[in-house]
């Protein structure tokens, strides 16, 4: 399964190459570079100061031409109706999805910024989200990369694995095992 | 060998008497060892009030819980310092559950003389020593509303409010059971219920203005208008809450504490989701919740953050529509 990588132009091109490489080796997919994101004021949400999740989904959705899957990787807050914040959020078993570093980054805990550690994190979100759009739903197992994350702490506990339930049902749809 | 002269006496004296008189054993069988009537006596008096003294401390040094017949038996090792006793904690918390355990000891409070009906409050420790005077109506009790108004705020009493389990920001009550649409009931008696919505759905409806039972539905009125809830349950009388009633932005506070109406031999036409399977039950509703989302994008999850009340109660019209008739199987009422 062939995924793009839409990023917008405001993210370092240097994280999005070091990014592409590292998910390929670690993941069941080959990911690839797509055009970036030319503009989220549609989804922006004045009364929230954030961006609607579900916004940038139907956007994406819109600008799909392939058979391809999409996922977005912006760095502005992403919310839903009824969710506070999301790191991210995908179709399931669709085609596009869409991630945040803005909650992956130290420097919004307050913290020590740390490149290394946002890449690790971004990874995984990542992996996470083409899971989704493998079809796959949450998984409980704390240590794997579909467990649902509450917070950037669950983040940093999972791993970049899927569990062996979770990559027995990727193989059975057809998903190439890493 | 012994002198001729001397002759043997078997001599007694009181224990407690500051001089030690000599009594010979002959005398002592006629007048008793005191000579007088020993009731009378102070020494013996005072030993008497000081070993009853001891047995009311006995009594006094019985657990609460054991004097309320909570647990059987148990004696306070901690001086009554509730508030920092372990078991104190184990007998409110967790699979115990407070509210019903509170309850129960209510019951056994009423039952005793008027000088012995504590206030509840002394038993979870929130004030020092207080007798009931409102028969334990709490609901119209200035005492009840301050220490409600204290937890709104004060850190000491924010820690009680864990009491509540919280899943993803929405709060979930120990000790009762669910209804699949949102509703809580707990028994209070042997043939009585108390009811009311839980957080999901007060966080749904937003600001509460009216209820109303209406023949096994449940009408509420918010700010965004009027909704029925079929409740399932029927029974022989069905009590509304006249505090919720008067107050109904209360029950949008804590709406496990501000229940909407005690029911009399309550007959469900639903089956009831039991405490040990509610918290998985409203893990399952809140994952659906999550995976609402527009129309043009079908089935999408997501990760992170927590739902509330403001969030839910502000969705368009049209997607608030859809979960009151999703999670609370209700329709707007016109
Ligand atoms: S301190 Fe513990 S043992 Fe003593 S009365 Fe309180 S709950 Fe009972
Ligand atoms: S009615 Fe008032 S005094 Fe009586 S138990 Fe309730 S809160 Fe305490
Ligand atoms: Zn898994
Ligand atoms: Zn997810």
């Amino acid at each position: 399964m062939e995924i793009l990588l839409r990023p917008v132009s405001t993210l370092a091109p240097s994280l999005i190459s070091d990014l592409i490489s590292d998910l390929d080796a670690i993941s069941p997919w080959s990911f690839t570079l797509g055009p970036p994101i030319q503009n989220l004021n549609h989804a922006y949400l004045p009364d929230r100061g954030q961006f609607d999740a579900d916004g940038i989904l139907v956007h994406l959705l819109n600008e799909i031409n392939d058979q391809g899957k999409v996922i977005g990787l912006i760095d502005v807050d992403l919310c839903t109706p009824v969710l506070s914040f999301v790191f991210g959020r995908a179709q399931l078993g669709g085609r596009v999805a869409v991630v945040s570093t803005f909650r992956l980054d130290n420097r919004f805990y307050r913290l020590k910024p740390d490149p290394g550690l946002l890449i690790e994190r971004l990874k995984k979100e990542i992996i996470h989200e083409a899971g989704h759009l493998g079809g796959l739903y949450h998984c409980r197992n704390r240590w794997c990369v579909m467990n649902a994350s509450a917070s950037i702490v669950n983040i940093d506990l999972k791993g970049f694995k899927f569990c062996p339930a979770c990559l027995n049902y990727l193989k059975e749809r057809g998903n190439n095992g890493p | 060998m012994s002198c001729p002269f001397l002759e043997e006496v078997v001599v007694r004296y009181c224990n407690a008497y500051p001089v030690k008189k000599l009594i010979p054993a002959s005398d002592y069988e006629r007048t008793g060892i005191c000579h007088g009537n020993f009731q009378e006596c102070p020494i013996y008096k005072e030993w008497q009030s000081a070993i009853g003294e001891r047995e009311d401390k006995m009594e006094e040094k019985l657990c609460i819980w054991a004097k309320l017949g909570v647990v059987s038996y148990r004696v306070c090792t901690q001086n009554y310092n509730c508030a920092s006793c372990e078991f104190d904690q184990m007998m409110r918390s967790g699979r115990y559950g407070e509210s019903a355990l509170i309850l129960q000891a209510m019951e056994k409070l009423k039952s005793l003389p008027a000088d012995q009906r504590v206030c509840r409050y002394m038993l979870s420790g929130d004030i020092s020593y207080k007798i009931c005077s409102n028969n334990y109506e709490c609901w119209h009790c200035e005492v009840d509303q301050m220490i409600q108004d204290r937890m709104e705020y004060h850190p000491a009493y924010r820690r009680r409010k864990r009491l509540y389990q919280q899943i993803k920001g929405i709060r979930l009550a120990p000790a009762r059971a669910y209804t699949a649409n949102h509703l809580w009931i707990l028994k209070t008696g042997k043939d009585k219920v108390r009811v009311g919505i839980d957080d999901l759905a007060q966080s749904l409806l937003g600001s509460i203005r009216n209820f109303e039972f209406q023949n096994r539905r449940l009408m509420i009125e918010t700010e965004k208008g009027k909704v029925m809830i079929p409740t399932n349950i029927s029974g022989d009388r069905i009590e509304v809450n006249q505090v919720t009633k008067d107050q109904p932005e209360k029950i949008n506070r804590d709406p496990y504490w501000n229940w909407l109406a005690e029911i009399r031999n309550p007959r469900y036409e639903v089956n009831l989701i039991e405490w040990e399977k509610a918290e998985e039950w409203l893990k399952k509703e809140l994952e659906a919740l999550e995976e609402f989302s527009r129309d043009e994008i079908g089935v999408a999850v997501s990760d992170g953050g927590k739902f509330s009340k403001s969030l839910l109660a502000q969705l368009d019209r049209q997607s608030w529509h859809r979960m009151v008739v999703r999670f609370l199987k209700g329709g707007e009422d016109n």
